[in-house]
């Protein structure tokens, strides 16, 4: 009989012993700051229906590894970690409102990106806080740096964004809902040129014109050569010029929203009083991360604001936010609000996390960037 | 002179900034019919690009100031960007189509003009694509370099087809019955006419574009925003628009 090399799919590789015990030493580090601050470690079966799929949007839906059971039901390699969580979660009738705070590490599977249809497993860590309490939990954020922390990374970048803000501004920019949605597409495949193409085709007067030169550039860095607002970490002075910038931004959006009167070539836009109070709830929620988490930074850290940041997952709703190492073009990862997720499941919790690559974080501890630390800060 | 390997280095180990406090950029630059209107822009742009214009020149890293450029093939410089390796790429948009990587357009730089059309040969192909099958019945061969392309319209255009992809010469594929239409690129159209083809349906338009990876667009924000708008402004006065 022949014998047949049996390689692992492509993207799926094993781990030797060195390997695994670099792995080993980062995923104790990790794993001790956060039980450290009360998380408590998930497991959920690699095998979700592929109904769970579906409620983190065509996104996931599209990207997952399906199969089909011998009972002729639809599965897939789990996408990602927090529909799993809250399937889990919803499942236990014993939990009521009392969920206790928690976090993972461990492999994910997706299609790959280039459309070759390799499938690719990830290792991720995670955390999630759920709870009965609406307000999104800015500490998801500040837990997120306190793990590149704990591994010695110190110089990073952060985007942090809001849904809620975003669509007032769009709708402040006169954008229909169908332009919208066409707009959050082009923002989240990163087709800028589309996205401004779209925008510029709102303007209707000198008025629309200047409204568009004040508020695109929040939604699509460097549009007109706009900077975004950012801020180093401890950084006092940059934190209060970001706040002034957000508080500009605030009232010029409040005033379109209150009185309308934005031109399109359709006609005057009209007057939306009903999303002011949403306006000015998701600023504050805002202004609130931005203030902990710059304090928490390390100076060579920055933070930019960007309404226009779309995560993949189409269940985030408020708070969103990317982190960025420079030893890949992609984001290390980021997180947000769920909420509608959430709901999706049939539960009432307001839930925030963030999901890392676990991955990078044991391949920049591996380069010497790490350094011996036993506490995040 | 900065080797490949230190090049490698400096890019691992995080670049210092240059002269004015900006700090050295990597640009990958498409080889072939676009790279001296690219070479062109950037000049134009205030960039020193003369050393991309060194044809005798086999070396595929040229550092000009604190620029440093890769030649590569069109279809490797998304890949070269979303992974970090370059902050900004500029490509056409057909090659970056078809790619899916995950980067961020940021302009449209207005040269290399070109049409990604479904074509085929006179007279069938036209009732061939309106019917969305083959004229026997069959569901449609669709021959193209652009597979990823080729099926997403084609999907969305709820033909079913089954796409052939090749590498060159595409023309020959229904000329010879191996399909039945193709997906390709045209400028002026000539090759498609000297081959008793024509185009069917317009896809999309591709120029070539700017692009850069989300982390690059965040650590070097000033600098990218900042040439960006420098690169619009010389595309906008018309440098090389159409036909190169």
């Amino acid at each position: 009989m022949k014998l047949v090399a049996d390689n692992t799919m492509s993207n799926s590789r094993d781990m030797m012993p060195a390997e695994n015990n670099l792995r080993r030493t980062v995923a104790r580090k990790l794993t001790d700051l956060l039980q450290a601050q009360d998380f408590r470690e998930i497991a959920t079966s690699v095998f979700e229906p592929y109904s769970t799929a579906q409620k983190c949007g065509e996104w996931f839906a599209t990207r997952c590894c399906k199969f089909v059971a011998p009972s002729g039901d639809l599965y897939v390699l789990r996408p990602e970690m927090t529909a799993p969580i809250i399937r889990a979660l919803s499942n236990r009738a014993d939990l009521g409102e009392d969920v206790p705070r928690l976090f993972y590490l461990t492999n994910v599977f997706n299609l790959s990106g280039d459309g070759a249809g390799s499938v690719v497993e990830q290792w991720q860590v995670g955390a999630e806080v759920i709870s009965s309490d609406p307000r999104p939990l800015a500490e998801s954020i500040t837990l997120s740096l306190d793990l590149l922390g704990t591994v010695g990374v110190d110089e990073y970048r952060i985007t942090v964004g809001h849904t809620g803000l975003q669509m007032a501004l769009m709708v402040a920019l006169g954008l229909t809902d169908k332009d919208r949605v066409t707009l959050e597409s082009y923002l989240q495949q990163g087709l800028y040129v589309d996205a401004k193409s779209l925008l510029l085709s709102l303007v209707g007067d000198d008025d629309s014109r200047s409204l568009l030169s004040s508020l695109g550039p929040w939604l699509i860095p460097g549009f007109r050569g706009g900077l975004p607002a950012s801020c180093s970490g401890q950084d006092q002075v940059g934190l209060a010029r970001l706040k002034e910038r957000l508080q500009n931004l605030a009232a010029e959006v409040k005033t379109r929203l209150a009185g309308g009167g934005v031109t399109r070539e359709a006609g005057v836009v009209e007057a939306r009083p009903e999303l002011v109070s949403a306006l000015e709830r998701g600023m504050a929620e805002l202004v609130a991360a931005i203030d902990r988490t710059t304090r928490q930074m390390p100076p060579e850290a920055v933070l930019r604001v960007s309404l226009g940041l779309v995560r993949p997952q189409s269940y985030y709703q408020g708070l969103v936010w990317e982190i960025y190492t420079n030893d890949s073009g992609l984001a290390l990862g980021g997180g947000g609000q769920y909420d509608a997720l959430i709901r999706r499941f049939g539960r009432q919790w307001s839930g925030t996390g963030f999901a890392l690559s676990f991955d990078r974080l044991v391949d920049l501890a591996g380069q010497g960037r790490a350094k011996d630390r036993s506490s995040p800060h | 002179m900065l080797t490949d390997s230190t090049f490698h280095d400096r890019q691992k180990n995080g670049p210092d900034r240059g002269r004015d406090g900006h700090r050295p950029l990597t640009i990958a630059v498409a080889k072939g019919r676009m790279l001296e209107a690219t070479a062109q822009l950037l000049a134009r742009a205030g960039l020193p690009a003369e050393t991309l214009l060194d044809t005798a020149s086999r070396r595929l890293v040229r550092v000009a100031g604190d620029i440093t450029y890769l030649i590569l093939k069109p279809a490797d410089v998304a890949t070269y960007v979303e992974q970090g390796v370059a902050d900004l790429g500029i490509a056409g948009r057909d090659s970056l189509a078809e790619s899916r990587r995950s980067i961020i357009e940021l302009e449209d730089l207005g040269f290399g003009l070109c049409q990604m059309v479904v074509a085929g040969p006179q007279p069938s192909a036209r009732r061939s694509w309106l019917e969305g099958k083959a004229l026997t019945g069959r569901p449609l061969r669709v021959a193209t370099k652009y597979p990823r392309v080729a099926s997403d319209f084609f999907n969305q255009a709820s033909r079913p087809a089954e796409v052939i992809p090749l590498h060159g010469n595409i023309e020959l594929a229904p000329l010879m019955g191996l399909a039945d239409l193709v997906v390709d690129i045209v400028q002026t159209g000539r090759t498609l006419r000297e081959n008793g083809l024509e185009v069917v349906e317009e896809i999309f338009t591709s120029t070539a574009r700017l692009v850069s990876s989300a982390t690059s667009l965040q650590i070097k924000n000033s600098e990218i925003v900042n040439l960006a708008g420098e690169l619009a402004r010389a595309a906008g006065e018309g440098v090389d628009i159409a036909g190169r």
